[in-house]
């Protein structure tokens, strides 16, 4: 154990380096060396997660926390200190593991996915510094570093959604995905400095071992415009920090970067909505997970936002005809899922915490990481087959392209949580913690959610594979070595994934030790929620395979997003929040805020340095007159001006 | 005579050496200006030196540095005239005027 | 001789010398040819001398009249007919221009007095120095003594000050090899 851990700060150097190489030297050289030393450097990064992985929990070490390596990276004042340093306890070690392996696997997909793009040395380059990133974020000990490796998975998003910079949509939606999640960010770093001034401390088990009813966050804190008590302090600190995951998660309403951002390349899309970025926000949330629990209604707060997101974004997916914009809403959803079983652990009327919902959530982001990868991995695949995103462009592909037919078939089971794959699991899990907990109404919205998963993920699924083709493409489709391993390779968690590593979550993802009240089972309990669930989750399959893979059924009816009543429409465009979006940023902040600002900076500030110039200018040219050459009139003008100080300056004389 | 007026002396003479400074514009009267200045200031050292000083002697020594040194300041003075004489053929300051352009 | 005291007698000579050298000096000037401004000079540095001795500085008095009267003056007529061509009118000085010096230096002139005038010492003091204070010998005791308060090393530094300069005044003066050839 010692060994592995204490070098394991080499997870994180192993992508740093490919993206070093690739970026620096081998992108404009050669792109299959370049796929080959990220692919080798990748496949080191993952399999060193895993043999970590391994001795941290078969070793007796595992609950146990413990700090691999760290070095005093910014000393602010003596007590206060930002170091950079690894940690590892279950679920950064998770992380590793999810992270690397996915990116490992993205990597072999990206062969053949930008086999025809001539720029695919930068995509390596950047994909790699793209898991450098996160696995940087996730390994952080302490607020700042975590803080500091968010901006760069921020940075590193943007470079890649915007990737083919020569589309003006996906500038516009790098440009989106960087600026929603930056407004988020700079809350996040608010958060981070309110608490850290009120705390003295950026480090997690500091923050996460809180205890407000303290004798030291008794008294008041000044922060500048208003005098509030500590704990008032800290829990807005919370709220602020949780803001930040809110965007990076992309929770509504700060979700339209997400569906968006489809415009970068899928196995981006891939790495995305799987292993980095998004999942940034759930994991911030885990991380922080008791000094959450400490902070007033903070939980509430999270469990209201991502409930809402979850069937807010599994509505609009039922409608959607582009198979990436149907993921990403799946995507949405499903981290609505993981905000709401964090924010769920609390139990209704009470400040007591049902720790289940940790470890709940946590699987779920394990088990989602994979079952979605795969997802985008295999929408790539298609829509690499036929050349379009649209599902009129598809149906009947299962002949012509049987592995993804059948892999996809286990991923669509696993989201919608049939037992035995994996998604069952933990997607059950967290529906019985709304229960137990006894937020009601949160567990009608995650059972509908539940429903409404299975039936769109199914639509995507019969649409696309049953059927008549619909296009030309699909005549051409096969399968592409390169792209279909790491779909099969992602399909061996997917479908095993759930049983085997049950047993580890629940004995060792707890959030750690809690100030607040701790109760191992809920107020309700209830044996028939699985069954319901998959129920219900049945039901939506039955419904899917009923409108659009009954013999007979009207495929072109189902597809058709015009002749529509108006509540379709009005889901179809996605309740219009991008154009409500759009109205904002042009209307009041383009036209009214930042036209103001223009002018103000135009005339005020602008006028200001013209006049501060032509003062210079103009002083200048009278210095220039003053330079006569002629030396009586300087010895005049020092006797003068000896003369003025001695009267102006008061001279003792 | 006392210190005050013989310091009253001084400063009339560094008062119209200075006048001279400033009036004059050929090159060798301000230098002539400049030595009325300067015998001024020799005889405050003296004047000092001969009313208050602990060390008189030292005052007195001064003041030859001063004439020494003087002595330089002119010969080196001239040395320039002499040159610029040679270059412009004139001693006029006011067209003496290569520092500004 | 004996109406009037010693003391009385060296304040009327002070008087005098004063008027004299500030006299001398406002011909110098005002003085329209250079060369009756350095003569007028010769006068000024010569009262000054007298007013040394009054002081009781033989020594300085002597160097005074040597070095100045005798050396730097006569050096700088030399300077005067050796650049200016004899019959050319001397620099013309309009008067607003000695006006607005005058008025100049007599501020300056005002200020500094101003400065004393209230300083009651330098009225009461009477001399503190010995009588053979700037003496031959007591300079050069004072010059050549290596004792602490002795000033053997700025005599030296003199010395070089001065052949250092005579070299420099050689060498800014002397023609250039383009000039010889003119």
């Amino acid at each position: 154990m010692n060994d592995i851990a204490s070098f394991s700060y080499w997870i994180l150097l192993f992508p740093f380096l490919s993206f070093l190489i690739n970026g620096l030297y081998l992108c404009r050289k050669d792109r299959n060396a370049c796929a080959g030393v990220s692919i080798a450097l990748n496949g080191f990064g993952a399999a060193y997660a895993v043999a970590l992985a391994w001795q941290y929990f078969t070793s007796g070490i595992a609950p146990g926390r413990r700090i691999a390596w760290e070095y005093t990276f910014l000393p602010f004042t003596k007590d206060l200190v930002a170091s950079v340093g690894m940690l590892l306890d279950p679920l950064s070690v998770m992380m590793l593991v999810v992270v690397t392996l996915i990116s490992f696997f993205v990597n072999i997909y990206s062969v053949g996915y930008m086999r025809e793009d001539h720029s695919s040395g930068r995509f390596f380059a950047l994909l790699s510094f793209f898991s450098f990133s996160m696995l940087g974020l996730v390994v952080a000990p302490n607020a700042f570093q975590m803080y500091f490796f968010w901006e760069l998975v921020g940075i590193s998003s943007y470079l890649l959604i915007g990737f083919w910079y020569h589309k003006p949509s996906a500038v516009a939606a790098s440009k989106q995905a960087f600026i929603l999640t930056r407004f988020a960010d700079s809350f996040f770093l608010l958060g981070i400095v309110l608490v850290s001034y009120v705390v003295g401390s950026f480090d997690f088990s500091v923050l996460n071992s809180l205890n407000f009813a303290d004798a030291a966050f008794q008294g008041t804190v000044n922060l500048g415009f208003c005098t509030m008590a500590k704990p008032e302090a800290l829990t807005l600190g919370a709220v602020l920090i949780f803001t930040g995951g809110w965007g990076k998660s992309a929770m509504f309403p700060m979700h339209i970067w997400l569906p968006n951002a489809m415009e970068g390349p899928t196995p981006v899309s891939a790495i995305i909505h799987s292993a980095t970025m998004v999942v940034a926000g759930v994991y911030l949330v885990a991380r922080l997970f008791p000094f959450f629990a400490e902070s007033g209604d903070t939980l509430t707060l999270i469990m209201v936002v991502g409930a809402f997101t979850a069937i807010f974004a599994a509505v609009i997916a039922c409608t959607q005809k582009d198979i990436k914009r149907i993921l990403a809403y799946s995507t949405l959803s499903q981290l609505g899922y993981m905000m709401f079983a964090l924010g769920a652990c609390t139990i209704s009327g009470t400040h007591a915490i049902n720790a289940i919902g940790y470890s709940a959530s946590t699987f779920h982001i394990f088990n989602h990481a994979f079952f979605k990868c795969m997802l985008f991995l295999v929408a790539g695949s298609l829509i690499h087959q036929v050349h379009s995103n649209d599902l009129d462009a598809m149906g009947g592909l299962g002949k012509k392209m049987r592995w993804t037919y059948w892999c996809t078939l286990f991923a669509c089971l696993a989201i919608s949580g049939i037992p035995p794959f994996s998604g069952f699991f933990s997607k059950d899990e967290i529906i019985k913690t709304a229960f137990e907990n006894g937020h009601f109404v949160v567990f009608g919205v995650a059972l509908l959610t539940s429903g409404i998963t299975a039936f769109y993920m199914f639509r995507l699924f019969f649409l696309a594979f049953h059927g008549t083709p619909r296009s030309e493409g699909v005549a051409h489709a096969k399968e592409d070595p390169a792209m279909t391993f790491p779909i099969i390779a992602l399909a061996v968690p997917t479908i095993f994934g759930g049983y085997l590593a049950r047993p580890v979550f629940e004995k060792y993802f707890r959030p750690g030790a809690l100030q607040v009240p701790l109760v191992s089972s809920g107020a309700y309990h209830s044996a028939w929620i699985p069954v319901m669930a998959c129920g219900v989750a049945l039901i939506g399959i039955f419904l899917a395979w009923f409108f659009y893979c009954r013999p007979f059924a009207n495929v072109a009816r189902a597809l058709d997003a015009e002749n529509r009543p108006v509540w379709y429409k009005v889901i179809y465009h996605k309740f219009y929040f991008d154009e409500i979006y759009y109205a904002v940023t042009r209307q009041f902040i383009f036209a009214g805020v930042a036209q103001w600002m223009k002018n103000f900076d135009d005339y005020v500030i602008g006028g200001l340095i013209k006049f501060v110039t032509f003062v210079c200018r103009k002083g200048g040219e009278l210095v220039r007159e003053l330079q006569t050459g002629y030396l009586p009139l300087y010895i005049g003008t020092l006797l003068v001006g000896l003369l003025v100080w001695r009267f102006v300056g008061h001279l003792p004389v | 005579m006392t210190l005050q007026h013989c310091l009253i002396l001084a400063f009339i003479l560094f008062a119209v050496g200075m006048w001279g400074v400033l009036r004059r514009r050929h090159l060798v009267g301000m230098l002539l200006s400049i030595e009325i200045m300067l015998n001024a200031a020799n005889i405050n050292f003296i004047s000092f030196a001969y009313f208050k000083a602990q060390d008189a002697t030292a005052g007195a020594v001064f003041s030859i540095f001063v004439i020494a040194v003087t002595a330089c300041e002119m010969a080196v003075a001239l040395a320039i005239v002499v040159t610029m004489y040679r270059r412009h053929h004139s001693l006029d300051v006011n067209q003496l005027r290569d520092l500004h352009e | 001789m004996s109406l009037i005291s010693n003391a009385l007698m060296s304040d009327i000579i002070f008087y005098v010398v004063a008027f004299a050298m500030v006299a001398t000096a406002v011909a110098v000037v005002l003085a329209k040819n250079l060369l009756q401004s350095a003569v007028f000079l010769i006068f000024s540095f010569i009262g000054t001398a007298v007013l040394y001795l009054l002081l009781h500085a033989e020594f300085n008095a002597m160097a005074q009249i040597m070095v100045y009267a005798g050396g730097v003056v006569i050096f700088v007529i030399f300077t005067i007919l050796l650049t200016s061509h004899l019959g050319e009118s001397t620099l013309y000085v309009k008067l607003p221009r000695t006006f607005i010096a005058l008025v100049i230096s007599a501020a300056l002139l005002a200020m500094l007095v101003h400065f004393i005038l209230p300083a009651q010492e330098l009225v009461t003091s009477t001399p503190t120095a010995g009588a053979s204070y700037a003496s031959l010998s007591a300079f050069a005791f004072r010059l050549l003594s290596t004792d602490a308060d002795g000033l053997v090393i700025p005599f030296e530094i003199v010395s070089i000050l001065l052949l250092v300069t005579l070299v420099c005044a050689i060498t800014i003066a002397r023609k250039t090899k383009e000039e010889e050839d003119k």
